[in-house]
């Protein structure tokens, strides 16, 4: 059929071109078709007649350019694609398999044999899998527990458990709770930041927590191998040794005393006279509060607030002067300059602990109490392993910065959610 | 959807794997491959070259948007971006036929070989030939401008327009055709 050729001869001709071929070429391959190919070609072809010139396209290419590559640079870590992800999944079974494979080996070993190190690991492990949600309930009761101790200015012997994520000289935080560790407190130093500790502690009618005993319980970080992209590579220091868990009933929360083998103990609410291991603010009338600024010293604060750095110190217990807590409270008698303190001025009770007005065991440090930012950081770690939304960059600077200081200025209130 | 396989580009392939994970470089080495293309393409359609510029810098802005779904594509990525570029277009203009299209019993026999219609054809000037195009369906001016202007392949072509090459090799011919009397038109003639 004359046009089925012709429509075929066409299509051979395009593709002659495309090679670097003439018209001419083509016509001379179909020369029965010659005729009514030639013009056919020509009108395709003014395709190319029809060309934008390189400056117009050139000069478009760079004024756009500025945009891909802004959002180029606004890329995060993509989601991971389909193989990848069933690699890293193959992968993490594996790596489980083993674990497990050893764990079994290790099942029957002894204190003194060589694998038993593993079987208390590989248990602690399992345990702490299996009870990391449950673990997770009890302590957070445990913490409300205390603040509401605290704010009702009672007295009590309390323990919880929780991650240490700040250690200055007097006071630490542990999973969103403030406890001052005076010095020489037991377990203090064999602990470290981003450990999952557990605290023996008593609350005073100035609504302070003061540990007593530290106790060491799990670093969180190396549990369960992950592969994940935000890896914290393993702290090989931090394997538990057979010598601090008694051998029967492994838990994952430590014996304080004789009796409890399981969570942690209610605290009990009697009176029990509250050590004064602690200096007790007390602020004169008519002292405001201001809150310490990240490059805030002692002497500049004494400038500002209108007093010396020695009654500064006295009355606001101002133990460490070179290691003033950003986001805390320091009372003064005025604002000398009379300029403002930026963003976060506070009327008489700056602390959520509920204080009497203007009183003076006002404290030295804000206890924003209401961010989960802490507590919640392995939920934040997994989830930025599945989505790659922009709301997510936040809580993944969070597990950056984690092993370190945790910043606990006023702007914590714009932490999502 | 018809799925054809095309012969992979190792070094597009290459940089494609790279782009696919946030590699600036390889996101940026693609724009500039790829815009010329794409421009002329959505240019030659629309007419307008500022419209042109926004059109363009969508199809670079999706491609970014899909890496970061990871819905980017692992092969074939020069067809994914004509086939964004075809989708942007269609957004602003909708598949609006303008000029009647020839059957494929209507093509235009040549009067001799010393022919005055390729004479004729030849003699067009740049904006005759632009406004020709434009008076084309949207299909047959992207057939076009895929086989005539950028030379791809007719298996390209047709995984681009999402057609089968049977029908791709139908609509070149009609849009040769149609073309031919369109610049017979009156008004089409010398300046």
């Amino acid at each position: 059929m004359v046009e089925r050729d012709l429509v075929d001869a066409l299509n051979d001709c395009i593709d002659r071109l495309a090679a670097g071929q003439t018209v001419n070429d083509c016509l001379r391959a179909y020369p029965q078709l010659a005729d009514e190919l030639h013009p056919m070609l020509e009108a395709g072809l003014i395709a190319q007649r029809a060309r934008y010139g390189t400056g117009e396209v050139d000069v478009v290419r760079s004024r756009i350019r500025p945009q891909i590559e802004l959002a180029a640079h606004n890329l995060q870590a993509p989601r991971r694609s389909q193989p990848q992800f069933r690699i890293m999944t193959a992968l993490a079974a594996v790596i489980a398999l083993v674990v497990v494979g050893v764990g079994i080996l290790a099942e029957s070993s002894l204190p003194g044999d060589m694998l038993y190190g593993v079987k208390l690991t590989t248990e602690n492990a399992r345990l702490f899998i299996t009870n990391n949600a449950l673990q997770e309930t009890f302590a957070g009761r445990r913490m409300d527990e205390i603040r509401q101790l605290l704010a009702l200015n009672r007295e009590a012997q309390v323990q919880f458990q929780g991650k240490l994520t700040v250690i200055t000289e007097m006071v630490w935080r542990v999973s969103d709770l403030e406890v001052v560790v005076p010095a020489g407190t037991v377990g203090a130093t064999s602990v470290e930041l981003g450990d999952w500790i557990a605290v023996e502690a008593f609350t005073t009618a100035d609504g302070e927590l003061v540990a007593t005993h530290i106790q060491f319980i799990q670093d969180l970080e190396t549990a369960i191998p992950q592969p994940t992209m935000t890896v914290v590579p393993p702290d090989v220091t931090n394997t538990p040794q057979p010598t601090s868990t008694p051998a029967p009933t492994i838990t994952v929360t430590p014996v304080f005393t004789p009796t409890a083998t399981d969570t942690v103990v209610l605290p009990a609410p009697t009176i029990t006279p509250s050590p004064t291991a602690v200096c007790t603010p007390s602020i004169p009338q008519g002292w405001i509060p201001y809150v310490v600024q990240s490059n805030d010293t002692l002497a500049s604060l004494a400038a500002i607030l209108g007093s010396s750095a020695e009654q500064l110190m006295a009355a606001n217990c101002i133990t460490d002067p070179d290691n003033l807590e950003v986001g805390s409270v320091i009372y003064g008698p005025a604002y000398a300059t009379g300029e403002d303190n930026t963003g976060t001025q506070i009327e008489s009770t700056p602390n959520t602990i509920p204080q009497s007005e203007s009183s003076g065991s006002g404290g030295g440090t804000v206890d924003n109490a209401s961010d989960d930012d802490n507590s919640s950081d392995t939920e934040d770690n997994n989830e930025s392993e599945d989505q790659g939304e922009s709301d997510d960059d936040e809580e993944s600077d969070d597990d950056e910065s984690d092993g370190g200081y945790d910043d606990n200025s006023g702007s914590e209130a714009s932490s999502p959610d | 959807m018809i799925f054809i396989v095309l012969p992979d580009i190792p070094t597009e392939d290459r940089l494609l794997a790279q782009a696919r994970l946030a590699n600036q470089e390889a996101i940026m080495e693609i724009y500039e491959s790829y815009q010329p293309p794409i421009y002329q393409f959505i240019r030659m359609q629309v007419g307008d070259s500022s419209l042109a510029e926004d059109l363009t810098s969508d199809v670079f802005l999706k491609f970014i948007e899909a890496i970061q779904k990871g819905k980017a594509p692992r092969h074939s990525l020069r067809g994914w971006l004509f086939r964004v570029a075809r989708n942007r277009v269609y957004k602003h203009y909708g598949k609006v036929k303008q000029f009647p299209t020839t059957t494929l019993e209507e093509w235009l026999p040549a009067s001799s070989y010393d022919n005055p219609e390729v004479q004729f054809m030849r003699s067009l000037n740049i904006e005759q030939a632009r406004k020709a195009l434009r008076l084309l369906s949207a299909e047959q001016q992207e057939v076009i401008i895929l086989r005539f202007g950028q030379l791809l392949s007719l298996e390209e072509t047709a995984d681009i327009l999402g057609k089968r090459v049977g029908a791709v090799k139908s609509l070149q011919f009609r849009a040769v055709n149609t073309l031919r009397k369109i610049l017979q038109q009156p008004g089409m003639e010398p300046i």
